[in-house]
């Protein structure tokens, strides 16, 4: 039987208040992140002696070769080639490892399953600065440091956590008939894998995304894993960027690089938003 | 095809927990359709996925085909399973999902092709080939896990409740349809359902269970007229059968204030019992006459006739008690109306009172 709860007047407008501050709070935060991107693609069309003048004035000339200086500066051609070599071979890494481990922890029923699953989960709240200099070290005993094969597998590394813990979800979501069903047919342990795969995929593209996003933005093993020029990633080149603009003081430069830099980032959010987040609430309703 | 035997199967899911199955013997012909019926939680599932190979029994016996399969993994007993959701895989057609069984044998495409249309054709699916079952109705997608189920020829056809997803009308009519499609495959089948009707409609015999313990096999037909239990009499029936609880001495039954001649076929029976009369043995007698005499607490209407609830003793009383009559519409006393209930003595059961067993022993 239903029990109708009736709230008292002041518990309803406590209740109307705390929902109106939510809801001011997000857009507040909506409006100052579209602003602050705004700004930013509006200066980055700007000249360096016009760009502090006046903060939202609209470009009073088309600036639009401030990306061609900044491919330039940046040396884009190749960092961005070592971004796309590196976040696509340290994501599609992370997903060969992470959806077989997440199906195992879920589906084979092993005893320490759960034990370890729980292990991966810590493994999110692991800071990469904790391990960057084992992880240093033990890349270069394999003469694996300033190489992207290197900086792939740590990306990889630290990836795997995360996904490994969204992907259990997803397998964890599947009715345990299909598996049997296979079984039935006759399927042995990797045709009921390759059964079950498919049926995650809004699982596996959501995760490749928030892994590669996360990636695309990593600095910190990129700069200390790699130290040729020819090695960098964008990250690390907007570092180099920043860093010589303050002799340069070619501010439109740095401010075109950033957006060139968030350009892939936004294409993929706007065109993968819903993805991403049935990604990230799968299993929180039913 | 091939026979099935359980000898003495029991299954604990934990080692010191309450059996699931305790002793489970059953013997199932060559192309036999057994029905496997019971309350929720009985063991029949449990039942069907330890001769599936999906669940492994504690201890006991599994003989498919004359060979102990008890061992053996699900996939190499060679049988089929058709499910309650159906378990149809999403991301392949239907040919796809027909098929997959073959596909994992090795079997060429060409060959394959022309056995699921073969398989298709036979179940009208023909047209659907090539869709996948999110783009099927509810009782296609039933056609298509049967389709999977009958395309590699097993040893025999496992179904757990295939038609508790259908609404009312599909059901009966796939009810009729897995019945003529076992019959023309002549195929060994075990079928799960909680539904009486799908069990006294489909099976051979069915197989009642209770707690994990098997109270009676037996053609439909003798579960109904000869129930070897009280649990039985009471399972099976719609409505279910009125027990009462009397005294049996010198050939005379007393239920309440009730004092009834028995027929001779009681003449060994005394002592405390449970009196069984099914709703169409209980009938409305002339004033003054019949064993009880109640209210009329429910008429319900049905069409060819009539459900009336007679309420026995004072309104409100915890002695008081129901006993449901099934009657033609002509002879219907109104609701709130005083009548003397009447017992075919003829028809009636008695039970032990404390085994349940019938009385006496069929």
């Amino acid at each position: 039987m239903q029990t109708i709860v009736r709230l008292s007047l002041s518990q309803r407008i406590g209740r109307l208040f705390g929902r109106l501050t939510g809801r001011l709070f997000v857009w507040v935060w909506v409006f100052f992140s579209l602003a602050m991107l705004a700004w930013l693609i509006l200066a980055a069309f700007k000249r360096n002696n016009t760009v502090f003048r006046n903060l939202w004035a609209l470009p009073d000339s088309n600036e639009a070769h401030n990306f061609q200086d900044a491919w330039d500066l940046l040396n884009l051609t190749r960092t961005t080639l070592n971004s796309i070599l590196t976040v696509g071979g340290g994501t599609a890494l992370t997903m060969a490892v992470a959806a077989p481990a997440a199906y195992a922890l879920t589906r084979m029923g092993f005893r320490g399953a759960s034990p370890l699953t729980s292990l991966f989960a810590l493994g999110i709240g692991v800071p990469v600065h904790a391990i960057i200099i084992p992880l240093f070290v033990g890349l270069s005993e394999v003469n694996l440091t300033n190489n992207l094969w290197g900086l792939t597998l740590a990306y990889m590394g630290v990836s795997i956590p995360f996904a490994v813990f969204l992907m259990t979800g997803f397998f964890r979501s599947l009715p345990s008939e299909l598996e049997e069903a296979a079984v039935m047919e006759g399927a042995g342990p990797l045709r009921v894998f390759s059964v079950m795969l498919p049926l995650v995929r809004p699982g596996m593209v959501a995760s490749s995304l928030i892994v590669a996003v996360g990636l695309w933005n990593e600095f910190l093993l990129a700069l200390v894993l790699t130290y040729d020029e020819s090695k960098r990633t964008i990250g690390v080149g907007l570092l180099n960027t920043f860093g010589a603009m303050r002799y340069t003081s070619n501010w439109v430069g740095l401010f075109a690089s950033v957006v060139i830099m968030l350009t892939p980032l936004i294409i993929l959010y706007t065109w993968m938003s819903r993805r991403i987040i049935e990604g990230l609430t799968v299993g929180a309703t039913k | 095809m091939a026979s099935i035997s359980l000898h003495a199967v029991t299954k604990r899911f934990l080692d010191d927990g309450p059996a699931v199955l305790s002793g489970v013997d059953l013997e199932i012909a060559d192309g036999e359709f057994i029905v496997l019926v019971g309350p929720s939680g009985c063991g029949k599932t449990t039942l069907l996925r330890i001769v599936a190979g999906l669940e492994t029994a504690t201890s006991g016996e599994l003989l498919i085909g004359g060979s102990d399969m008890s061992h053996l993994p699900a996939g190499d007993r060679n049988i089929a399973m058709v499910f309650q959701n159906y378990a149809l895989f999403p991301h392949l057609t239907v040919a796809e999902n027909i098929g997959f069984g073959l596909k994992i044998r090795g079997m060429p495409k060409a060959e394959r092709r022309s056995m699921v249309e073969e398989v298709a054709s036979l179940l009208g699916l023909a047209p659907y080939l090539e869709r996948r079952p999110g783009e099927l109705s509810g009782g296609q997608r039933q056609r298509v896990a049967m389709g999977r189920a009958i395309v590699r020829r097993p040893a025999a056809f496992l179904m757990d409740e295939p038609l508790s997803n259908l609404d009312a009308k599909l059901r009966v009519e796939m009810r009729a349809e897995i019945s003529r499609m076992q019959r023309r495959l002549n195929a060994t089948t075990i079928y799960v359902t909680h539904d009486q009707t799908e069990a006294m409609t489909m099976g051979d015999r069915v197989v009642v269970l209770n707690r994990g313990v098997v109270q009676q096999i037996a053609p439909p037909a003798e579960l109904y007229q000869s129930p070897a239990n009280a649990f039985v009499a009471q399972f099976i029936g719609a409505p279910t059968m009125n027990m009462l609880a009397g005294s049996v001495s010198g050939g005379r039954l007393a239920v309440g204030a009730a004092d009834i001649p028995l027929p001779d076929r009681f003449e060994a029976c005394s002592g405390p019992v449970l009196v069984g009369a099914r709703p169409e043995h209980i009938g409305v007698a002339d004033p003054g006459e019949g064993h009880f005499k109640g209210r009329v607490a429910l008429v319900e209407h049905l069409g060819k006739e009539v459900q009336v609830h007679f309420e026995i003793g004072p309104v409100g009383d915890e002695d008081s008690y129901v006993l449901v009559a099934t009657l033609d519409p002509g002879e219907v006393p109104s609701e709130g109306s005083k009548a003397s209930i009447v017992l075919d003595v003829d028809h009636i059961y008695l039970f032990d009172r404390d085994s349940g067993s019938r009385l006496p022993a069929p």
